[in-house]
């Protein structure tokens, strides 16, 4: 027997997890498969955060975030990054008008203007194009001739990139990595997945994807998910996981002393506690489960722990020392 | 808002009760680990005593399991109470085994908190909803089967190996232990009563002091009763070495060898025969009173004793001091001439402080200095100046000196004027009272002498008495445990050979051990006999070459083939050679 408060906010749970599972099926009509990603990146959407995806070219990456895009009814954007995209191509620039007779410098904005932005092969921009996300990623705001422009929210960075063809690209610097919510993983689908992607994709009629949650929904679905409240001791469990990546602490296992330079920061710790939220409540509990942390630790820390030259050298996944990281603990 | 409160309350109410009784069921489960692990390691112990115990031959002694059994209750409580959980270990077991994924530790951290409201309630609310279908029940203890059966196995076992008898040798050794400690506890009280029995013997009052019981009684009281019979047999010959040590401590050889002398000396005059013999016979008692008689009485008490008689008995008696000042005069001159040859050897001995701190560190507390023999002759001389071993001879030569001065003075009271007779006369009379009290002084000597050679005599027949304590101890302890110990023939199984084809080790027969002799510590004893003081140069070579010598001399001197003025020349050139040898022997 629930007060009227409580019945509210189970409503209000309540309408976050359909919304959640709208979205979610929306997008599983056109992507067929994929269901983790499509839960995680819906998760790293909802608690406001930008993703990652790594994976090789034909995967449905590009597809995944813009049947996204379709579902959310939000405005969507796409940037080919190539080396010679320039910052002004991304952010937008001031233009010489003439307008009832008078010329003036107007500000023409760029792609970056919109609320899902699509960075493709973000790796093929130079270093300086790279950075020119940093602002807009962290503060949802450009600055262009000393005037900054407020982005329209919600905003997005959904970013790909391919983990092969290596050549002429420029790996992103960890400033910038770890301004990711997640980093995905795009991998191959099964046998009976590309039966299924092949029979779609292959007809005359693709499946319409028909918007069905507004960018106010995934604002309001974000504001509920801080206040799913989390024991101390689950606090404690996540607080020693994100302490444990660095090689010099106490509980760190000898796969990150020996592999590990740095590990990830307390940026990573917030997106696990709130990526867990969202699992709680997807599970249709009400508070944070030392299960939930666990099951997004290694999509939040995995771009957020640098490896070392011997690590390098190695190839070391970093899956690996996280997963190592809670084997310990 | 209260409605709110009051359903967290219930549904969190209902949450830490079900927390509650978790705990409690866990703990129960706990306790019975505990009984089952404790049990484990106590019937692994006690497999691994009761083997050990096996193996050495002994049987396992039942207390060992009413101790065994009290280590199981105490363990099992000791782990019980370590392996209790409280609420919230108890709830994130609850949580692990309903798979309730951190509700019940969340909801009660939550209410403990004292948060409410919103999520918490919807919290409290849904965790109280999932406990409505799970029962205690699904928490059940899993009973380590492998474990119980270990731990059956292992008590099993070692119950079975309670009923194992001791092996026959330490029946045997065992039996030999009580004997002996039953023996040596019989011993050491007849030691008392022989002791008590010893102290009755003797009624003179310096004997008894020279005896000195107590200090026997103390060194029987260290006696211990044991069961070891080398130690047994140790203790006794340690204790029949001291006694014999304390009666070598009352021998006073000097005044012995001096007696001996005086005797010698003596005997040579038939005037004081008697004395000779009582001396010679060790009648030191009957020889005091013998010179008591000597004692001359003052010229007062025999008016009728002329000048020229009392010069006459005084004579006589300087003639028998003079014999005994003789004996002491040679005696001393042999201990001048050992002391200056032995100078070197006791200077030696100073200087190595050890050798003589090892010699007396063994000796026995409360008895005189050990006797002197070898090296510890001259320090028992040198070093102690109350001994009274040598005072006989002072005493002599006294008797000798103020007979010598008597003489003199009746020389002069002879020869004196009237006017001087008084004067002469007073001298005499302190002459005879010097030479009586010397007469006093000698008797008293050899009547403590007397006492000493009784009480040596008294502690060697006791020590005789002690040492057979070590074969009674023996005797009585290897008797006893006989019948019990291996080896030899069942009775009515000997054999009717003569020879009996395998031969019994006579070591081993009915002795599991045997003493051992220790270098130091055995029962034999050391006793050193005195010889007389001398250069320490045998003359038995010189001597024999001089007498055959003297032979070969004589018999040339006899000789009628040789002219008689040759003979008389060798005889001359052989005195002259004294002649002129002799005062150069003479410093």
């Amino acid at each position: 027997m629930s007060t009227p408060t409580a019945q509210a906010l189970a409503g209000e749970v309540e309408n976050f997890v359909q919304t959640f599972q709208r979205i979610r099926e929306e997008v599983s009509r056109f992507i067929v498969g994929q269901h983790e990603i499509i839960e995680d990146v819906l998760i790293a959407i909802v608690c406001g955060g930008h993703v990652l995806l790594e994976g090789v070219p034909g995967l449905g990456k590009t597809a995944l975030v813009h049947t996204i895009s379709q579902a959310l009814d939000l405005k969507f954007q796409r940037i080919q990054f190539t080396p010679d995209l320039l910052p002004a191509d991304i952010v937008g620039t001031q233009v010489l008008l003439e307008r009832d007779g008078r010329r003036q410098l107007e500000f023409q904005p760029g792609p970056v203007f919109a609320n899902i932005l699509l960075a493709d092969e973000i790796n093929r921009a130079t270093p300086k194009t790279q950075s020119a996300l940093l602002e807009t990623m962290q503060e949802k705001s450009v600055t262009v001739a000393g005037q900054s422009h407020r982005l329209e929210l919600p905003f997005f960075v959904l970013a790909t990139q391919n983990p092969i063809e290596q050549d002429g690209t420029f790996p992103l610097p960890e400033a910038q990595l770890d301004r990711f919510f997640f980093k995905l993983f795009v991998r191959l689908p099964n046998h009976d997945d590309f039966f299924e992607i092949l029979n779609r994709t292959s007809s005359n009629h693709p499946p319409a994807i028909t918007p069905v949650a507004s960018g106010e929904d995934l604002l309001r679905m974000g504001r509920l998910l801080r206040e799913v409240p989390v024991d101390r001791p689950v606090q404690d469990y996540l607080i020693r996981i994100v302490r444990a990546t660095h090689p010099d602490n106490e509980d760190a296992p000898e796969m990150a002393r020996k592999y590990v330079r740095y590990g990830a920061s307390p940026r990573g710790a917030q997106a696990i506690l709130a990526a867990a939220r969202a699992k709680a409540l997807l599970d249709g509990r009400f508070h944070v489960a030392t299960e939930d942390v666990s099951a997004v630790v290694v999509p939040a820390l995995r771009h957020r722990v640098l490896l070392s030259f011997e690590g390098e050298a190695e190839g070391v996944p970093t899956d690996d020392v996280i997963a190592a990281v809670l084997k310990k603990l | 808002m209260d409605q709110s409160n009051n359903d967290n309350s219930v549904a969190a109410g209902r949450v830490l009760q079900f927390i509650q009784r978790v705990r409690r069921r866990l703990n129960r489960h706990a306790f019975w680990h505990g009984l089952l692990w404790a049990w484990l390691w106590v019937s692994v112990g006690l497999v691994v005593w009761a083997t050990v115990d096996v193996i050495r031959g002994h049987q396992v002694p039942w207390p060992v399991y009413a101790v065994a059994a009290l280590v199981w209750a105490v363990a099992s409580l000791a782990l019980g109470m370590v392996w209790r959980v409280n609420d919230d270990a108890a709830a994130q077991q609850a949580d692990r085994l309903f798979q309730l994924k951190d509700s019940l530790r969340s909801c009660r951290n939550f209410t403990q908190d004292g948060r409410r409201d919103g999520f918490y309630d919807l919290q409290a609310q849904q965790t109280a909803r999932q406990l409505e279908d799970k029962s205690l029940d699904g928490i059940r203890f899993r009973t380590p089967r492998h474990l119980l059966w270990v731990a059956i196995g292992c008590t099993a076992l070692a119950v079975g190996l309670a009923f194992k008898g001791p092996s026959l040798t330490l029946v045997a050794e065992e039996a030999l232990r009580r004997a002996t400690l039953q023996a040596t506890d019989d011993i050491n009280q007849e030691l008392s009563d022989l002791i008590d029995q010893l102290e009755l013997e003797v009624s003179d009052e310096v004997e008894k002091e020279l005896i000195n019981a107590n200090q026997l009684r103390e060194w029987v009281k260290e006696l211990e009763a044991t069961g070891d019979p080398r130690e047994a047999m140790r203790q006794y010959a340690k204790l029949e070495r001291k006694i014999e040590q304390a009666a070598q401590a009352l021998q006073n050889r000097r005044d012995e060898q001096l007696l001996e002398r005086a005797a010698t000396e003596l005997k040579k005059d038939p005037v004081n025969r008697d004395l000779a013999d009582l001396l010679k016979q060790k009648k030191l008692d009957q020889a005091a009173r013998e010179l008591e008689k000597l004692k001359l009485k003052p010229r007062e008490q025999q008016p009728g004793l002329k000048l020229t008689e009392q010069q006459k008995e005084l004579a006589k008696l300087r003639a028998a001091a003079q014999r005994m000042a003789n004996a002491s005069g040679r005696d001393a001159g042999r201990q001048r001439d050992s002391r200056g040859q032995n100078s070197q050897p006791l200077a030696a001995g100073r200087d190595q402080p050890e050798m003589g701190d090892q010699g007396l560190e063994n000796w026995p507390e409360g008895l005189p200095a050990p006797p002197p023999g070898d090296d510890g002759q001259a320090r028992g001389e040198e070093a102690d100046g109350e001994d009274l071993d040598g005072q006989l001879e002072e005493l002599m030569r006294q008797l000798e000196e103020d007979l010598q001065a008597w003489e003199e003075a009746m020389e002069k009271l002879e020869l004196a004027d009237e006017g001087d007779q008084e004067g002469a006369e007073g001298e005499c009379e302190a002459c005879r009272g010097r030479v009586n009290g010397d007469l006093d002084q000698i008797g008293q000597q050899l009547r403590r002498l007397a006492r000493q050679r009784a009480a040596q005599a008294r502690l060697r027949g006791l020590a005789k008495k002690f040492g057979q304590a070590q074969s009674q101890a023996q005797a009585r302890s290897g008797g006893r445990g006989q019948g019990d110990q291996p080896g030899g023939r069942e009775a009515g199984r000997g054999t009717s050979d003569r020879q009996r084809a395998d031969q019994d080790n006579p070591e081993t027969k009915g002795r599991a051990s045997r003493l051992q002799g220790l270098h130091g510590q055995g029962p034999s004893l050391t006793q050193i006999q005195a010889a007389d003081s001398g250069t320490g140069i045998s003359r038995r070579v010189g001597e024999a070459a001089e007498r055959d010598f003297q032979r070969q001399f004589e018999s040339f001197v006899e000789r009628e083939d040789i002219p008689e003025d040759l003979k008389s020349g060798v005889k001359n050139y052989f005195l002259q050679i004294h002649q002129s040898a002799a005062p150069e022997e003479q410093p």
